[in-house]
Parts: structure tokens; sequence; C-alpha cells
């Protein structure tokens, strides 16, 4: 049975361009964009960002797991992106998730970790 | 159909168990089928169709009632019990769950289609619609219920629920087809509800399958290539015996003659109506009706006497009776009478109902809007898409659970009620010290060079002073000046505040701070961190000497914050109460919660040191007569009428609620929130508030105080004059001022 | 169920969001805080037909969507971030 994990990085909220051209500190960053002035530098240690109002935060409040996204599809009422890479956000198995969809490979699904235990029944990892 | 020589021998199909006997089936036959091949009648009586169009054939099939048994395959060892002749069938028993634990995900599949066209029916009309959208490169799903994909409901978007042997189905369709065809019509005469009357195509089906009609007779248009006697003339009445019909009368149009025909079996060919429930569902979706199901059939003649609607029970009386009394209108004949009320949606009735207002208004009315769904589907069938709203977990869930917590839902998060003592609990806050998990709190950063500007408008306090450093209480208002939430401003820096909000009113509170910042075009970033934080609320005589040993040396006054290590986890640090004692809360990264949790309560073992839950809070802070937005509060509450006209500033030129509240004050109010205390147990919360006789208002908090040793209420008048005698709970109660603990508030700021 | 067309997030059904009322009129109620806000805070339009409307995120990316949507015949007719 797949897990949820603790996912660590950093978080930006500044202007969009900022965001936009924000440089993550890291070897391995996935950058998801939650929205056009929200990102999330999963894997990153810090960030610059041009924009002396940014909220910049360190991020432990997802949690996440690698997995064929095909499982995924039968819990939300919506069909997965087709092209990648692709960050889909929206309800799976009724709890607020997102789904990180990278050129190849496997996808990346995460929620709020308050939600996590709630997301791993409904998919069905846990009894 | 009481010949049993067609009866045949075990082993061939099955047996299925009906009203506790095997009954023999063939392969190919369904539930109904299989019983009047055994002679047996399935539903209570009245016309059969096996074309799933009425609910004459319903029995409780496997456990579950309303079950159409003609369009249920029969299956080895299925259980057929028929439905009690007067009254209800029994519903199952829903099993309970467990009280801490949230309803589990939903027990049906649902599966998912996206398609270009939908085909509603899988008959020549639906066959040769398909055909031509396919050669127009379209994609196509053609969903037929005779091969078990059942379409039940069509909703905007459009979508179509489909129940398939799988699960259900929803299909999101760019465009619809309902190719349905059309449903025999029912007789309505006396005796219809006998049993032994078969529609002409059923006739057909049952010749074809091998069962035996008896003596059939035909009225109507007569079944093809099965041997019926045909009776001419209209069906006026059937006679039977014991249930069974035996014979039907049949009348002349022409000279009015009767004429009685002795029958087992009469074989019904009245004429058709189109099957078109589905394409009346959807309203204004792109959707075409093709074939049959598109042809507006004659109506049948206007019905006289006895049931026109099989389902209800609703006869030609029942009609004229609504109808005397106002009810004029297909829609509202409906509703009154019952008819077309019942699972077959009108399957059998619609026609009649029509055909008897046009008699009468001399324009025949347009049929009514259906509503989902079109067929009896079950609970769980009905509730395959939906989930119960998922309840979040702190971080210090598990913890909670190890210290023996009782939980339970509060603002969509599970939060410890208490640790199996709470006035333990209580103590050991107004004592020594304690923990709270306040982790469920709202916290949202907003920053940018107009944060001022913003906060100045969303709060009716000033903003612009608070030092960084230091907190303010505020409330927050909606435009009608009436209380959402509350919680605190905290000053960072010139251009960075932290927001704190309730538990419940957090979601809200960020919509609603993001909405208005947009709506005004103002520069401010806004990120919530409700979910990223865990939050300890430490408090307590000795909080401030269990942070010294947590490494709090300089500790911060009131209504102070600062950023410092608590035990080696970096912690934003608030001074503020909710308890009416010193208090400290911990904001924190959310994977370090159990790490701060676990080295507080090691760190106070000697001081003491347990846990408090929300029921022993809500006490403390009820003695301090603080409100909690949502529970003490109504809708249309004002700051006023909870005392907290100090928290509003008019002297301030503008804010959301101002206009609103400068009104309202002109106005009478003949509402207060406030404080009583009675002898003995406190009353039940929701209790009425009598005077004079009168309910005057009711409790929304109350607390038997340990300390003080009495009753102590939070409630509503809300009738002026304000009484300063109440009654509560059949015991007299007093009008006391808050709060009843502390009120100068020393032992909050020591 | 209506779907929307979450420029953030994707096509989404109706229930991950949040309503938020007709988009006000005018938008700065603060400044002008007199006859017109009182009828703003009190008065909707409810048009049969074109409305403007406020439409929250609430599983997806927790933004406001302003929603165009006829309401005769309850269908969308765009979505602007
Ligand atoms: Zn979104």
């Amino acid at each position: 049975m797949p897990a949820l994990d603790r996912l660590r990085g950093v978080r930006v909220v500044a202007d969009p361009v900022a965001v936009d051209r924000a440089t993550f500190h890291g070897d391995d960053v996935t950058v998801l964009r939650f929205a056009p002035d929200d990102a999330f530098g999963l894997g990153a240690g810090g960030v610059d960002v041009d924009d002396p109002d940014a909220i910049v935060e360190d991020e432990r409040g997802f949690v996440g797991a690698w997995l064929d996204p095909a499982g995924i599809e039968l819990h939300t009422e919506w069909p997965l992106p087709t092209e990648r890479p692709a960050l889909a956000q929206g309800s799976i198995a009724g709890v607020p998730a997102k789904l990180w969809l990278p050129v190849d490979g496997d996808a990346l699904v995460l929620t709020a970790a308050a939600y996590g235990d709630e997301l791993e029944t409904r998919l069905g990892w846990r009894s | 159909m009481t010949d049993r020589s067609a009866t045949v021998a075990a082993g061939d199909g099955g047996r299925l168990v009906v009203d506790g006997r095997p009954v023999a089936f063939r392969p190919g036959d369904s539930v109904a089928v299989a019983m009047l091949r055994e002679g047996l009648v399935p539903g209570r009586g009245g016309t059969i169709c096996l074309a799933g169009d009425c609910g004459n054939c319903l029995a409780q099939v496997d456990g579950v009632a309303y079950v159409r048994t003609c369009q249920t395959a029969a299956r080895a060892g299925l259980s057929v019990v028929g439905h009690p002749s007067e009254g209800l069938p029994d519903l199952p028993v829903v099993r309970a769950t467990a009280a801490t634990s949230s309803p589990l995900a939903r027990e049906i599949e649902v599966a998912r289609r996206e398609v270009d066209v939908a085909i509603v029916g899988g008959g020549s009309a639906g066959l040769e619609a398909a055909e031509t959208a396919e050669r127009s490169g379209r994609t196509v799903l053609v969903l037929d219920a005779g091969a078990g994909d059942e379409v039940v409901a069509i909703y905007a978007g459009p979508m179509l629920v489909v129940r398939t042997r799988a699960g259900m189905l929803h299909v999101h369709a760019h465009e619809i087809v309902v190719a349905t065809g059309a449903a025999e019509i029912h007789p309505v005469a006396p005796g219809s509800g006998l049993r032994g009357l078969v529609t002409a195509r059923a006739a057909e089906r049952l010749q074809a399958a091998g069962v035996s009609l008896g003596a059939a007779v035909a009225v109507g248009t007569p079944p093809e290539g099965v041997a019926a006697t045909p009776a001419s003339g209209r069906p006026v009445r059937f006679e039977g015996k014991e249930g069974r019909v035996r014979a039907v009368v049949t009348v002349d149009a022409a000279s009015g003659a009767e004429t009685t025909t002795p029958a087992d079996t009469v074989v019904l060919g009245l004429g058709c109506a189109p099957r078109d429930l589905l394409a009346r569902m959807a309203g204004e979706v792109p959707l075409s009706v093709v074939g049959a199901a598109a042809e507006e059939a004659p109506l049948p003649p206007p019905p006289t006497e006895g049931v026109v609607c099989p389902c209800m029970g609703t006869t030609v009386a029942d009609l004229e009776a609504a109808w005397d009394k106002g009810f004029q209108e297909l829609e509202l004949l409906k509703r009154s009478s019952q008819a077309c009320l019942g699972t077959c949606q009108g399957g059998a009735c619609l026609s009649h109902v029509r055909s008897w207002i046009a008699a009468r208004t001399g324009e025949v009315p347009a049929p009514f809007t259906a509503r989902p769904a079109s067929r009896q589907i079950t609970l769980a069938e009905a509730a395959a898409d939906a989930y119960v709203d998922a309840f979040r977990r702190t971080p210090l869930h598990d913890e909670h659970l190890a210290l023996g917590a009782r939980m339970d839902r509060f603002g969509n998060w599970w939060r410890p009620w208490h640790y199996g003592d709470p006035i333990a609990e209580y103590w050991a806050v107004r004592e020594g010290v304690s923990l709270g998990d306040v982790s469920t709190l709202g916290k949202l950063v907003v920053s940018g060079p107009d944060v001022v500007e913003a906060l100045e408008r969303l709060y009716p306090c000033h903003v612009a002073d608070i030092k960084p450093g230091r907190s303010r209480y505020a409330l927050l208002l909606n435009e009608r000046g009436h209380v959402m939430d509350d919680g605190m401003i905290l000053r960072e820096s010139e251009t960075r505040f932290v927001l704190s909000f309730t538990s419940g009113g957090a979601a809200n509170a960020e919509m609603w701070v993001r909405d208005w910042i947009e709506t005004w075009g103002l520069r401010v970033h806004v990120l919530d961190r409700t979910m990223s934080l865990g939050a300890i609320n430490v408090t307590g005589p000795l909080a401030g000497e269990l942070l010294r040993r947590a490494g709090l040396a300089d500790q911060p006054r009131f209504l102070g914050h600062v950023h410092a290590d608590i035990a080696e986890v970096p912690s934003h640090v608030m001074r503020l109460s909710f308890t009416g004692e010193a208090a400290f809360e911990l904001h924190h990264p959310v994977d370090r919660s159990v790490e701060l949790w676990r080295a507080l309560m090691d760190l106070g073992a000697d001081l003491g040191i347990r846990p408090h839950g929300l029921q022993a809070l809500f006490g403390l802070r009820l003695e301090k007569g603080h409100v909690i937005v949502g529970m003490d509060t109504e809708l249309d509450t004002t700051p006023r009428r909870i005392g907290l006209d100090w928290a509003v500033r008019m002297e301030k030129p503008a804010f959301i609620g101002r206009a609103a509240l400068e009104r309202t004050a002109k106005l009478d109010d003949h509402r207060r929130w406030m404080g009583f205390t009675m002898d003995g147990v406190a009353p039940t919360e929701g209790s009425p508030i009598w005077a004079d006789g009168e309910i005057v208002g009711n409790v929304t908090g109350s607390w038997t105080s340990p300390l003080l040793g009495k009753a102590l209420v939070l409630g509503w008048q809300r009738r002026t004059p304000v009484r300063d005698r109440v009654e509560i709970d059949g015991r007299e109660a007093a009008v006391s001022p808050t709060p009843f603990y502390d009120p100068e508030g020393h032992r909050a700021r020591a | 169920m209506l779907w929307l067309d979450c420029p953030h997030c994707g096509r989404r059904p109706l229930d991950e969001f949040s309503f938020g009322g007709e988009r006000r009129s005018v938008p700065d109620s603060i400044t002008d805080a007199d006859e017109r806000d009182f009828d703003e805070v009190w008065v909707f339009e409810n048009p049969d037909g074109l409305t403007t409307e406020r439409w929250f995120h609430a599983a997806g990316c927790r933004r406001w969507l302003t929603v165009r949507r006829d309401t005769a015949i309850d269908q969308v007719v765009d979505v602007v971030p």
C-alpha cells in the first residue's frame, strides 16, 4: 500500500512576475504553482524572489505519495489532465488535494497533512 | 398463467427463492417471468408490462425493496419477498458507524466517462443516431437499460447518472440523444388492480418465454403471435374472484352495449405513450429526442372510474376532489392528488391524467418537468458520488488518543473533548499549568505595501497604531454590521501581519479577506498557514515558569508576541488569554508539534501539568464571559448585542459594516447577550430562559463553576425591558455582570 | 451539476466551490458608504438572465473566480480569474 509522507520545501507568495522568476535553492526542486502568486518549491531549502513583501515560509504542511496516477482517477469527479507536466488541484475522494504529473514517471498526490489520514482511508490505503 | 405444464426441471436454469419457496427459472428469465411461469404473479396486482415502465411488479429482492422484478435477471438463490398487501415494505437496517470515526468512503464504485454523444436507448432509433454521430467522427456511448446500463438522471452539465451492473457511471456528454421508445398504456377501470392483466407486448414476451397465458382475451390491438380471443370495444370493468381476473367487460362505442368475456388472462393493447421522462428532466441542455419517444401519440380516452395511478392508488374520484379544491394545473394536480408521484414517475398514469385534464379544459397540458431519479435507486446508489465532509486531524491527534482523549468533531476538525477528567483539567489551568491543542485556529499571513490600509478597512478596530511585536483583539464584521468571526491582529513589521481566526470561522475568513483585497485592488499578499502551523496553548499561573524552563527567557508582556525557540522548536509565541490565566500560544511548524508537546509535558511533570480538552476550555472561557462566535452569536448579531461595542471604533471614517452599524445604532434593539448565575448544577445548553411565564431567550453556554461554587450561564434575553431575574430549568437565575471570574483581568496579565 | 473552468486548477464540478454572491457592482463601499452602500448590502439584482457571480475554489487553489452565468438557462457563460 502506498503511504503519504511528509513533504518539505519552501512556500512563496509574491507578485506573479516575481514568482515566475523566483530561484529556489536545492539540487532537486520541483516547483508546484498553486496559483499565479503562490508556489511551493518541493525539496527547496530557500528561495530568491524579487519582491520586498514576498511571504516566504518553510512549508511542512503537506504530505504526499508518488504513484501511478491511474489509481487516482477512480476517485476524482474530473478527468486527469492529458498534457504533461501538469498540476491538477481539486477534490480527490472528497478531500481537497493536488496531483502533480511530471513529464514522465510517477505522479505525486499531495494534500494538507491535516487531511492525510482521511485521504489514505478513502483511497483504501488503510483500514 | 395457471398452467404449470411449462415448469422446467430444476437445474435447467436454477432456482430462486420466492417468499420462502423455491421457484425454478430458465436461462434468460427475469424474476417476474420466472414467477409467472410458476403461476405466481409478482407485485400486488394490476397490469404487468414487463418493460420496467410501471410499479406493478415490485418486490423486495435480496433485501432491497421496490425492485422491479421484470427488470431483474433471475439468479440462483436470489431471495424475493413480496411487499405486504397493506402498508410499506420494511427498509433495511442501516449499520451504525463508530462515533469517533468518519463514515467510510462510498460502498458503490463510480466510474466516469466523457463522450461527445450519449445515446439513451439501444433500440433502432438509438442505434441509428449512434451510427450518424460516429460517421461524423464523434465519440458515442449507447446506454441501454436492457443491456444493464440504465440512465436514472440527467443533470445540467450535461451529466448522465447511469446505474450499471458494476456500479454507478457518470457520463459527461456534450450532447444527449434520448431514444427510449414508448411505453404501453395501462387500463383505468374498476378491477384494474386484479391479477391476470398484461399488456400486449408483455403477452408477446411471455409467449416467447414459453409461459402459458391460459384462456387469454385480447382487448384493443391484439398481440402478435399470441393465441387470444378478441373482445371488441373499450374495457370498462374487470371482474374477478380472490384477486384474480375472471372476465373483462367491454363496451361498444357506437351502441353502448356491454359484453362480458370470461378470461384467465386479459391482454391489453391500448396504445403507447412516449417514454420521455429523461428528456423532461434536464432543462436547457443539448438534448434531442428521437424515435417513438419523440412521437406525440394519441392520448387514451379520459378515465371515468377506477385507479388512475397504481403506484399511489389515486382514483378518478381523488383527481376530482383535488380539482375541486382549485388544483387545476397538471403540476398542482399531481402534487395534491399524488398521481404520478410513485416509483414509475407517471409511467403508467401520466397520459391518463393529461387526458382527464384535457377533457375538462379543452387543452392538453404539456407533461410535467421530471426530477431525478427517474427510477427507484437505493440510498447507496444515490450517494455513490458523494463523500461526507472530510474532518481534519491536528498534528497532535495520536498524542491525544494516547492520553485517553475522547475526540469529537468541531468546525471540521477532530478535537479532544476531554482526557477523562475535565474538572482536573480545569484546575490545572486555574492553579497550575496546562496544554491545549489550538492548532485548529485560523492563521493568515498578510504582507504588502497596502496591508495597513486593507486591514483598516476590514476590521472595525484601529490597526495602524499596533506596533510590531504587539497584537489586538478584533471582530470581523460583514457589511450588515453583523459579527462573522473574531481573532487577533498581530503585527510583525511595518508591512507584515498575522491574523488569527476561530477554528470554525477560519475558512470563511480567508475567503472574506481575499475577496475584499482583490475587490479593492490593494497590493497585499495572503498566505493561509492554518494547516501548516501547529499551535499549543500553554496556560495557567505556572505557564511562565514552564516556558522559562523551555528556553524562553525574555517573555512578552500581555498582547505581545515574539519569535523564539521553545524546547528547540522555532515558535511564534503569542501572549494572550482565553482561559483567564496567563497564556502563551506557541505557533510552530506542523511537523514539530509532537516533539514540542512532549517536551513541554516532560518539563512540566513536577508542576502537575496536564492537557485540557474543549469541555474544560469552554468552562474556563465561560467564567471569563468570552463570546464564542458561532456558538453564542446569531447570524444577525451586532457588537452591541454581545457587549463588544468597545471593539468597534466608530470614529474610524470607514470599515466594513460601519454604515450599517451607524444606522442600526439609531434603532431600538431588544436583544442582549449576558451573564446569569444560579444555584445548583448548570442548566443544559440551549435551555429556554423564562420570565413571567414567557420564553424570553435561551442559554448559549453553561458551566457549574468549581471555583465559584455555582452555575454560570451565558445567554440571550430577546425582550425588553431586560429582566434582572429570570427562570431557567425551573430555578431562579439572576443577571450577573461578566466576567464572573477575575473581572479586572489581573491573572491573564500576570 | 455545473462545472467551472478554474484557470489555476482545471475544469471542476461546482461542489468544489463556495458561492460568494453577486459581484458587487460598486466595488468600493468604503469610500461610498451612503445610500448606495446600503442598497448594495441589502438589495440584490438577482436578474433573470446574465448575472456575474463570485465563486471560491475551496477544494483547489483557494482563489476567487468571477463567473458570468445565465440564470434563465442555468449555464455558465465564462469564467475569469
Ligand atoms: Zn482552482
